[in-house]
């Protein structure tokens, strides 16, 4: 007994022995390629299909994402982002993009580019989006395809914004489709909306100070959210991986993106914060756009909301409350266990989530029955 | 003072429930590196979770408010600063441009409201129209009418119309875009061939 002990004993010495060698190499081996890291970061490749701008008013461009097949369906598929962030994220890397599917599919795809708002722009209301910019671009969408609906897919606050505009103009638009999209504040799930109270958080002073809400400071709210896995979880993974290229790659795109940061027109903030943050507006079909109020009963097309399990930013409980208020019959809900952005980029939204909801779309858009249009 | 103990204390004793749970879930047969992750990771998620719980609590949303209204306070004051030292050199500050910028959209939105109530107009017009020749009454002033007949026909068209245009709120939202304009969309370059 006395021997077999120690023969385990002995062996697990080894064991330890040889993982703390083995770890001791890969750790050098990982430092190795820290120098190279920068030059990395330089090749990084943003986006992974190619397009073309087709349309521009003021800030803004549309996208449209050049096929590599025909076109299969008529009704034009529109992603609307988030006014914070820039919209190349939809795009990130072969592999990890969102629009991919949709183009590989067959539909003719296009991508709001809202651009980077000046301090001119300040006074731009959730109205000029909304029934400005956004309804022109379904308008020109529409004029170009010859179609008389467009699918649009808006992603976060682009999915509020989307929803709005379906409300106002349900006419225009054949499919909704929402990522993480927030609809119901009134929720103490997401930090956000707990610094966001009006006991907290003073937006008129906020907004007449700053005009446009600085990209640093979301940013650094965004960092806030979960600062220990952000500050020091994150870097040490890359740390532990940086061996791996095809990670490292994923990583530096990922994090350029995070910090690629523009700034939000102060009134636009001011009315998100305040109606829907706030007021939570949206949800009560009270919320003004200009000189219109938004019902959400008026949507009565087919809908898929789409949610990650680990939003942090938008959690689901925002998003859900969106299919029990609209008056489509025809409404999905698809979760996937993710993070906010994962929801978009990460391996199993990629590998499961997005196949199903371009299966969704195809179901319920409108076959193109001449040759194939593929100018 | 006590509130803020006890909660201090009770995260802090939580935290170090955590850790010891963590320490004790330790297994030999483990290799270091291995065990070390482990450790960590306990370690983060209990800090993490410590982290999500003082950003919730009252005492870190006064002190997050408290420090946005003095960064506010001083940006303000820089600002005015900044102003009065520009009023005073005859120079423009950006206050100045902000309130023509405020100006030309008042003017953009009246204007807006201004065509909206014409296009409303201009429909109602054709609406009366289609409808005059659906009827085949054609225009008024057909041969025949007496000057009288023609004034009175055109007097109560004109009071329909004018109940019409009262009773008349737009029911589509309309776009901007007869306002704003739109530029023209740039070709695509293989249209163009």
């Amino acid at each position: 007994m006395a021997d077999t002990g120690g023969a385990t004993t002995k062996n697990i010495f080894l064991e330890w022995q040889q993982s703390l060698l083995d770890e001791t190499a890969a750790s050098f081996r990982r430092w190795g390629r820290f120098p190279y890291l920068w030059q990395q970061a330089l090749k990084v490749q943003k986006g992974a299909t190619p397009s073309e701008v087709v349309y521009e008013e003021d800030r803004l461009k549309l996208r449209r994402y050049i096929p590599r097949g025909p076109i299969r369906y008529r009704t034009p598929l529109v992603f609307v982002f988030a006014l914070v962030n820039r919209p190349y994220i939809l795009d990130l890397r072969p592999g990890r993009s969102v629009v991919s599917h949709f183009v590989d599919r067959g539909f003719d795809t296009y991508l709001i580019d809202w651009g980077e708002p000046s301090r001119a722009d300040r006074h731009l209301t959730i109205d000029d989006y909304v029934n400005g910019y956004l309804s022109n671009v379904i308008d020109y969408v529409r004029e170009r395809t010859d179609s008389s609906q467009a699918n649009v897919l808006g992603y976060c606050m682009g999915g509020t914004l989307s929803s709005m505009f379906t409300a106002l103009h349900q006419e225009r638009v054949r499919n909704l489709i929402l990522m993480a999209a927030g609809i119901n504040f009134a929720t103490e799930d997401g930090l956000l909306n707990l610094w966001c109270e009006p006991r907290y958080f003073d937006v008129d002073r906020f907004v007449d100070t700053y005009g446009n809400v600085p990209a640093e400071f979301l940013q650094t709210m965004f960092l806030m959210l979960k600062p220990l896995q952000n500050l020091v979880e994150k870097p040490i993974t890359l740390v532990e991986r940086m061996d791996d290229e095809d990670f490292v790659d994923d990583y530096l795109a990922m994090e350029g993106w995070l910090n690629d940061n523009i700034p939000v027109p102060g009134e636009v903030f001011r009315e998100f914060v305040k109606y829907l943050y706030q007021k939570n507006l949206l949800v009560k079909n009270q919320m003004p756009v200009g000189r219109h109020i938004v019902d959400l009963r008026d949507i009565t097309c087919p809908v898929l909301n789409l949610m990650a399990k680990k939003d942090d930013l938008v959690p689901c409980s925002q998003s859900l409350p969106f299919n029990s208020l609209v008056s489509s019959k025809d409404k999905k809900v698809m979760e996937v266990s993710a993070g906010h952005i994962g929801l978009a980029v990460g391996s199993k939204a990629q590998r499961e989530l997005w196949p199903q909801a371009c299966d969704w779309l195809a179901k319920r858009s409108e076959p193109l029955r001449r040759r194939a249009r593929n100018k | 003072m006590a509130d803020n103990a006890s909660f201090f204390t009770r995260m802090w004793m939580d935290f170090a429930t955590r850790m010891m749970t963590a320490g004790m879930s330790f297994n030999p047969f483990s290799p270091p590196p291995q065990a070390a992750r482990q450790a960590r990771g306990a370690y983060l998620g209990a800090v993490s979770d410590f982290a999500e719980q003082m950003m919730r609590s009252p005492q870190f949303l006064s002190l997050m408010k408290q420090g946005m209204d003095t960064s506010l306070g001083a940006r303000k004051q820089m600002d005015e600063y900044m102003t009065a030292m520009r009023h005073d050199t005859q120079g423009t500050a950006s206050e100045d441009i902000d309130a023509l910028m405020i100006d030309v959209r008042h003017l953009g939105s009246r204007m807006s409201e201004r065509m909206d109530e014409i296009e409303g107009l201009i429909h109602d017009l054709g609406r009366r129209l289609d409808g005059m020749e659906g009827n085949g009454r054609g225009v008024p002033h057909t041969n025949g009418t007496r000057a009288g007949d023609r004034d009175s026909l055109r007097t109560r068209e004109r009071d329909a119309l004018r109940a019409e245009r009262q009773a008349y709120r737009p029911q589509e939202p309309v776009a901007r875009k007869a306002v704003k304009g739109r530029k023209r969309p740039r070709k695509n370059p293989q249209e163009r061939e």
